[in-house]
């Protein structure tokens, strides 16, 4: 009786979901009248992160303030310089990966907003988990541990080569702080080495006011907030743009310590009989 | 093959209505909180597919690019890369205070079914 009732509401979902769908795809089919936003932003050159790209923002901003308007947008956009791997020398920021410059450049003060959040939800996780007890959901099988053992050094080798290529590569601090989060979990079950909280908050606090003491120290150099104070050498080397490779660390540093904080507060939830 | 934005955002409406199906249907806490995460990813998949620019490459400078110019710049918008990842790190955080929310709820009712949430006096 309960199966029946459950398949007709599983009818109706579908239903609703299929009518959604239609009234989602309906406007890219229309043809309206008026300015097509697709057309235009076809060409990279009519959107904001073309300066971004070409790493000319603030030259674009020092001629616009001669002009006092837009009406030489064409030639402001026209006035970039080329850049070439390998060859190009200190530019606004050495990165390679343009993503990065925006994300740990031109977009800073969004990271530490970033970092902030995911802090907090650390935080609720750990105050609405603290004092629980549950049940242990299985004991790991040797050939578990075996494994864990042999593969957690090469993920925290991979974790320090991710965030020291953040900005030539795909990468950086994140996803290197979550890899470093796994071989926190696995260094827990293979090697049952039991880290304190306390030297995780250590590393944590200690780089996140790092990053926000480099943040101020661009203030003071460069007159804004995270400005990049440091050297910025050829594009495309190791040792390129030494602020973002420097603050790329720590967050890599930051989120695996809060992340590692997650996973040990959920780890010492379990009742398990032989842990003390 | 050059992939026209439509289409992207065509395949991000499907996900996202895939994970609003979940939603709905699923009465197991943790199926709901994956089908808000598959949510989560369809609207990533959203805001990354309005930077693309159809027949362009990655804004990485590497072998395979080498130089941008202003008269030779084949690159999509990095912009919504940089707000997307924010945006990931946002749903990790979400997504773990679901978890342990879940888990809360699990100790005190012994089930993961929201239906039966409720009824812990009757059993």
């Amino acid at each position: 009786m309960r199966e029946t009732e459950f398949n007709v509401g599983k009818f109706f979902a579908f239903i609703f979901v299929a009518i959604i769908f239609l009234f989602m795809i309906s406007p890219l089919f229309e043809e309206g009248s008026g300015l097509k936003l697709d057309t235009t932003l076809k060409d990279i050159k009519n959107r904001i992160s073309y300066f971004h790209s070409l790493k000319s923002v603030k030259e674009s901003e020092r001629i616009l303030q001669n002009y006092n308007d837009f009406s030489r947008y064409r030639e402001i956009v026209d006035s970039a310089k080329t850049i070439t791997l390998n060859e190009s020398k200190d530019l606004e920021n050495g990165s390679a990966n343009l993503v990065t410059s925006i994300v740990l450049d031109y977009r800073g003060f969004d990271t530490l907003g970033e970092l902030l959040v995911l802090f907090i939800s650390i935080l609720g996780l750990t105050i609405i988990l603290s004092g629980l007890s549950f049940e242990k959901f299985k004991e790991p099988s040797f050939l578990q541990i075996t494994g864990v053992k042999f593969i957690t050094p090469f993920i925290t080798l991979v974790s320090i080569y991710v965030f020291l290529h953040g900005h030539l590569s795909p990468g950086g601090g994140f996803p290197a702080g979550a890899m470093i989060a796994t071989a926190a979990l696995f260094s827990l079950i293979g090697y049952k080495y039991n880290y304190t909280l306390s030297t995780l908050k250590i590393i944590e606090s200690k780089s996140g006011f790092l990053i926000v003491f480099l943040a101020t120290c661009g203030l003071y150099f460069t007159g804004s907030f995270f400005g990049n104070f440091l050297p910025t050498g050829k594009v495309g080397e190791l040792f390129s743009s030494i602020l973002i490779l420097i603050i790329y660390s720590l967050v890599g540093f930051k989120v695996g310590a809060e992340l590692s904080t997650g996973i040990k507060t959920l780890y010492d939830g379990e009742k398990d009989a032989n842990r003390q | 093959m050059q992939i026209d934005n439509r289409t992207l955002y065509i395949f991000s409406f499907i996900i996202f209505l895939i994970g609003v199906y979940g939603a709905i249907t699923n009465r197991n806490l943790f199926k709901i909180l994956i089908s808000l995460s598959i949510m989560e990813t369809a609207l990533n998949i959203f805001l990354v597919s309005l930077g693309y620019i159809s027949g362009s490459k990655p804004p990485i400078l590497s072998s395979g690019m080498k130089t941008i110019s202003p008269a030779n710049i084949n690159i999509s918008d990095p912009l919504p890369h940089a707000l997307v990842l924010t945006a990931i790190v946002i749903g990790v955080g979400t997504t773990a205070v679901g978890v342990g929310l879940a888990i809360k709820l699990f100790n005190h009712y012994k089930t993961l079914n929201i239906n039966r949430m409720g009824d812990k006096d009757e059993l």
